[in-house]
């Protein structure tokens, strides 16, 4: 595991541009609603994650902040 | 697990000059994107305490809120001539013009083209969705040819109205503009050249060489009424062809 997308729930408002754009295909959208009334992104499967940054460069709402894991 | 109680760094992060609130874009605004590049690039440059943007009226008429440095609001068109006047009273500041399609192409552009003409040393960011956003999709100056809006409800007829304007093949007409640039957010590689871009127009600006323009090509999913990949798609199949991405100048 490299590192994992951190996902600001509460702020997505269910574009779905972090899907289409992850080179792995790892984003989706959740079954359930946010406080916004959206469904929002959900990383699922973290295992996978090549922490490129895309969804959090493509996101324009600022919900994805992406973290690499330390060497050793 | 073990991993999980490593030690991490962040690959991505908010930026400092970003705040950090909800905005009042729609999902999959361009603008969302644009505004984050811009403050990356402030926080990169170190000049986020020197900032001042001056938002436009539009869709981005609140910028200022969701941007953490200095910001001044301009009446409709008139972020350049705003602009203008900001760096030429502090002359060290860092001054960029935020401004929509309708706003520099529209009721703006002759602020807009004298600024430029005048080669004052700011920064300009245009950003073309192809229609007026805030008031409710009509149709703009660069609304492309048979595109339907609010206003044109059978398409934009060129025989009418006229063909979009080219904002940035305009200001390469003349000859004070040091930087023109256009790019486009559609998809992860245009947004990273977007970036540079925006860095490139603001490090021209730092070092005193004049008036850098980047034209953004950016979407609506709601007042196009498409869904925001299809928008992104949108942007690369009809918009790109008549809006050719590219370098203008770089002097």
């Amino acid at each position: 595991m490299r590192g994992k997308p951190i996902i600001d729930t509460a702020k997505c408002k269910g574009c779905e541009l972090c899907n289409d754009v992850c080179p792995v295909n790892i984003m989706a959208m959740s079954d359930t609603f946010n406080k916004q009334g959206v469904q929002y992104a959900v990383c699922i499967d973290e295992e996978k994650c090549t922490t490129c940054g895309a969804c959090a460069i493509i996101c324009p709402d600022m919900v994805i902040k992406v973290i690499k894991y330390e060497q050793g | 697990m073990e991993t999980k109680t490593k030690d991490f760094k962040y690959v991505y992060d908010k930026p400092e000059a970003l705040v950090d609130k909800v905005t009042h874009y729609c999902p999959g605004c361009g603008h969302g994107i644009v505004h984050k590049l811009l403050a990356e690039v402030i926080d990169e440059l170190g000049v986020r305490e020197k900032a001042i943007i001056v938002a436009p009226v539009g869709c981005s008429v609140l910028i200022y809120d969701y941007m953490n440095f200095d910001g001044c609001e301009a009446s409709h068109g008139r972020a350049p001539a705003v602009a203008t006047g900001l760096k030429r009273v502090n002359p060290d500041s860092i001054v960029v013009a935020y401004q929509g399609d309708g706003d520099l192409l529209a009721i703006g552009t002759g602020e807009a083209i004298h600024a430029a003409n005048r080669g004052e040393n700011i920064t300009t960011i245009f950003i073309n969705n192809a229609i007026y956003g805030m008031t409710g999709g009509q149709m703009a100056p660069t609304t492309m040819e048979k595109q339907i809006t609010a206003t044109t409800p059978y398409g934009r007829d060129p025989m009418d109205v006229g063909f979009p304007i080219r904002g940035c093949e305009l200001l390469n007409t003349l000859e004070r503009p040091v930087f023109i640039e256009r790019c486009s957010i559609y998809d992860f590689k245009n947004t990273l050249k977007t970036k540079k871009a925006i860095k490139k127009g603001i490090k021209n600006q730092i070092e005193g060489r004049g008036y850098s323009f980047i034209e953004v090509l950016s979407t609506c999913p709601t007042n196009w009424g498409m869904k925001p990949q299809e928008a992104a798609n949108w942007v690369k199949d009809t918009m790109v062809p008549y809006y050719p991405l590219g370098n203008f100048r770089d002097n």
